[in-house]
């Protein structure tokens, strides 16, 4: 198995699931380069990134449920919430004045973000319901909440530290969202390959009954991977919050879908067990790069639509083709 | 300490009224190996899962050493010492070796998993227990060998102190040569003092590998007895509680000149160059190692693979099968090996099973005449004597037994003319099997063609009219009736091949 040879070396890269949706990444990164003149800049690519960053983040707690074998299409929801209840909040600290980072409200919807997604997961694990009908459930329940709690309209604002945080870069470089998403990363991609926890993640999608039967506690297990992915769903609340500078009940719709298309892109298995988050990183960035490409040529928007759900099943039959 | 390992005294499981478990004694001796049989829903696994925690007995004693114990989950089980060994492998297929040895007993600091000391730990005891013979303890798992996933399943018991091992069928889908590495092992953990019980449909291996066997019936305790003072005839006949005269129907065999299948050259991606006959009314076996590509020949002659080249011909026509449809179409029948994922729809009951491939016969104008339906389904269940309430019995609750007389159901309402059957008697017990080497016969007598590819040679020499040898994809080797013998179908299964009209001397 160990060639060092250089045949050997290119086939290990090719048979390495992660080198699927990176070769897709670098080929649309080139053809996007050589079509658009403004494609490769340096303001351009920060604006990609900003931009993928919070679908990004989604996609964390998203490849999270995935590899247990479930699903949440309930983010849109608590990103919403996490969004209008962080801005309501902080817009008596910011009419007195205040500009400082407020951590409170951002720790109360953090909270919010997790219970929800443990609600989700124990109800699933409980019960022994489809994660796909419950999520849409409590997805609707709480987005009829936000309605009545914002009277459907946008409200709050942000202090100053968040706007700068939604539209500034570390260093004048990096943008802020972006650092965050990549500290988030790293934090994941240690909890789910150098921890106990992550393993029985893998363990539990791969095959929940021999998991059980190993002594791993599969329910505990599948409850904090919902739990982790709401949490992550509301710091993605917070960004998006921190980026418009005001509370939007509506502003989430479709990362939800993006998310999930990012996960499968990136190759990991619906059905559980399989995948990454590097490989969820690579599934993200071709989104956001078809995303800008698209926009730069200025490609008529419902025609855009069209063009990326088209991808998203060409990259699902290659990767099946694939196996 | 007590003599015993393990004493189950007076076990009783109910499920729901139905008695699992009628007040059952288990004794095992520290460091024997144990045999435990019975027919299928004789209660042995139901057994096990109370000794392993799964169940909670509702009454009765476990001692452990001498220690009474009350398990209320596998992890329990785990703690004392007791290991079991899944009939369908408790692997995680996408975890490597490594972590799926130390799943559940990881080796970390603060959750955080110290990987070198993990592989130096488990390279321990793989190599007790594989003795090299797993090539790397880095792949996924999915991308071994039964036998290898079984080898890392033990050395997973065997490292976490278990002193007494359970294994379920363990021997079911290895070939003879990885039984035999699998008895060398189990030899080895006795010899360490480990316990073992051994549960297995395959009574012969029972003698080559046990010290004491106790025999289960109807969930009831029959009898213990040292294996050496015991006979094959013995245990059979406690475990259907009768005497069977013998394991196989006595058969005529006459072989027809009409030829109603044959394959010229096929060559498919795991096969080369298979030809061969059938005749009508014939049996025609199908030997060889597990893997040797009995099953892809079939799959192909049956359209449900794509083969590379070659020509299947049926009834004298040369024919082109791309899709089972064709197949079914053309009278052909396929009873596949696993009959649980390609055989039967589980969810749903023996009416619709039984008439699925036959709804032609059945509809008019494109609807199902439905008292037809129950007509057919109530005349099988009544000839093949499937066991069940009724035609509304949902499959997934029938033993395999009758699952695979569901599954045959299903085919011979069809009106086929020719039988596939690929490991017919998998997992089904003594009596169930009796019954479909009955049915075999007759179907043969009404003028069915029957291809059988089984891996238990007594099974095969027993039912077949003449035997193919298979050996990694070439046929290397026809048996005429005169010819069937162990040895000779080792030999050609093992590689060797047979010279043209060279006559090998066995019986």
């Amino acid at each position: 198995m160990k060639e060092k040879s250089g045949s050997g070396l290119v086939k290990r890269i090719l048979n390495n699931p992660i080198s699927g949706p990176y070769i897709a990444l670098i080929i649309l990164l080139l053809v996007a380069s050589i079509i658009s003149p403004i494609f490769p800049t340096f303001k351009n690519i920060t604006n990609i990134m900003r931009q993928a960053s919070i679908v990004g983040v989604v996609s964390i707690g998203m490849t999270l449920v995935l590899l247990i074998g479930g699903i949440d299409l309930s983010v849109t929801s608590t990103m919403a919430i996490a969004a209008c209840i962080m801005a309501r909040m902080m817009e008596p600290y910011v009419a007195a004045g205040g500009t400082g980072i407020y951590i409170w409200p951002i720790i109360l919807v953090l909270i919010i973000g997790l219970a929800i997604g443990l609600i989700n997961g124990a109800i699933i694990v409980c019960r022994g319901v489809e994660a796909f009908i419950i999520t849409l459930a409590t997805g609707q329940v709480m987005k009829g909440l936000n309605y009545i709690y914002t009277n459907g309209a946008p409200g709050g604002t942000v202090s100053k530290f968040w706007s700068a945080f939604g539209s500034k870069s570390l260093f004048g470089i990096i943008p802020y969202a972006v650092v965050l998403y990549a500290v988030l990363m790293v934090v994941f991609m240690i909890l789910l390959h150098q921890t106990v926890f992550g393993r029985h993640i893998y363990a539990i999608g791969s095959n929940s009954e021999a998991a059980r039967l190993s002594g791993v506690k599969v329910r505990f297990h599948k409850i904090m991977a919902y739990g982790l992915c709401g949490m992550t769903a509301a710091i993605a609340g917070v960004m998006l919050a921190a980026r418009v500078r005001v509370g939007e009940p509506n502003g989430s719709t479709g990362y939800d879908m993006d998310a999930i298309a990012a996960v499968v892109i990136g190759g990991t298995a619906m059905s559980g067990g399989r995948g990454s988050l590097i490989c969820t990183l690579a599934g993200v960035l071709i989104m956001a790069v078809m995303n800008n490409i698209l926009n730069l040529l200025g490609v008529n928007p419902y025609l855009q639509i069209v063009i990326k759900g088209l991808i998203i099943l060409v990259a699902v039959l290659i990767q099946k083709k694939n196996k | 300490m007590s003599e015993y390992a393990l004493e189950m005294l007076d076990v009783t499981k109910t499920f729901s009224k139905v008695i699992a478990l009628n007040h059952v004694d288990l004794r095992v001796k520290e460091g024997e190996v144990h045999a435990l049989i019975g027919e299928n829903g004789a209660g042995k696994s139901t057994l096990m899962k109370v000794l392993s925690g799964v169940y909670m007995a509702d009454s009765g004693t476990v001692r452990i050493f001498g220690e009474n114990v009350h398990f209320h989950s596998p992890q329990d089980a785990i703690d004392k010492g007791i290991a079991i060994i899944y009939q369908e492998l408790s692997l995680i297929p996408d975890l490597n070796a490594v972590e799926n040895l130390m799943l559940g007993h990881e080796i970390h600091t603060n959750q955080f998993i110290r990987k070198k000391e993990e592989d130096a730990f488990a390279k321990k005891w793989l190599d007790y227990v594989s003795a090299g013979t797993i090539p790397d303890y880095h792949t996924p798992v999915r991308n071994l060998s039964v036998a290898q996933q079984q080898m890392i399943d033990i050395a997973k018991a065997v490292s976490y102190q278990a002193r007494i091992i359970i294994m379920d069928e363990p021997t079911d889908s290895l070939t003879q040569k990885e039984i035999d590495v699998l008895f060398a092992i189990v030899r080895k953990l006795r010899e360490d003092g480990i316990t073992v019980i051994y549960i297995s449909h395959r009574l012969e291996e029972l003698f080559e590998i046990c010290d004491r066997i106790t025999v289960l019936r109807d969930g009831a305790f029959v009898e213990s007895a040292n294996i050496a003072e015991v006979n094959k005839d013995w245990l059979i006949s406690k475990m259907i509680g009768r005497d069977l005269k013998d394991t196989f129907p006595q058969r005529n065999r006459i072989l027809s000149d009409e030829v109603v299948l044959e394959a010229k050259e096929l060559t498919g991606e795991r096969f080369q160059d298979v030809s061969f006959q059938l005749h009508r009314g014939e049996i025609l076996g199908f030997s060889g190692l597990v893997g040797a590509g009995r099953t892809e020949v079939m799959r192909a002659i049956f359209g449900a693979d794509k083969a590379v080249s070659g020509q299947v011909e049926l009834f004298g026509e040369s024919v082109k099968i791309t899709h089972p449809y064709e197949a079914v179409k053309q009278g052909m029948a396929f009873a596949t090996e696993d009959r649980k994922v390609q055989g039967l729809f589980l969810n749903q009951n023996i009416k619709s099973n039984v008439a699925i491939s036959s709804l032609k016969w059945i509809c008019s104008r494109g609807f199902v005449n439905e008292k037809q339906e129950i007509e057919l389904a109530n005349q099988y269940m009544e000839d093949l004597k499937i066991v069940a309430p009724d035609i509304y019995k949902v499959c997934q609750y029938l033993s395999g037994g009758n699952q695979q007389k569901v599954v045959l159901s299903k085919w011979l309402a069809s009106r086929c003319k020719i039988l596939i059957l690929d490991e017919p008697t998998r997992g089904i017990d003594v009596g169930a099997k009796y019954e479909i080497y009955l049915l075999m016969d007759q179907l043969v007598k009404a003028g069915v063609s029957i291809i059988v590819i089984s891996s238990e040679m007594p099974e095969i020499m027993a039912v077949s009219d003449r035997i193919l040898v298979m050996h990694e994809g070439s046929i290397t080797g026809e048996l005429s009736h005169e010819q069937f013998s162990e040895e000779n179908i080792m030999k050609l299964a093992s590689g060797e091949k047979q010279e043209k009209g060279e006559f090998i001397n066995g019986i």
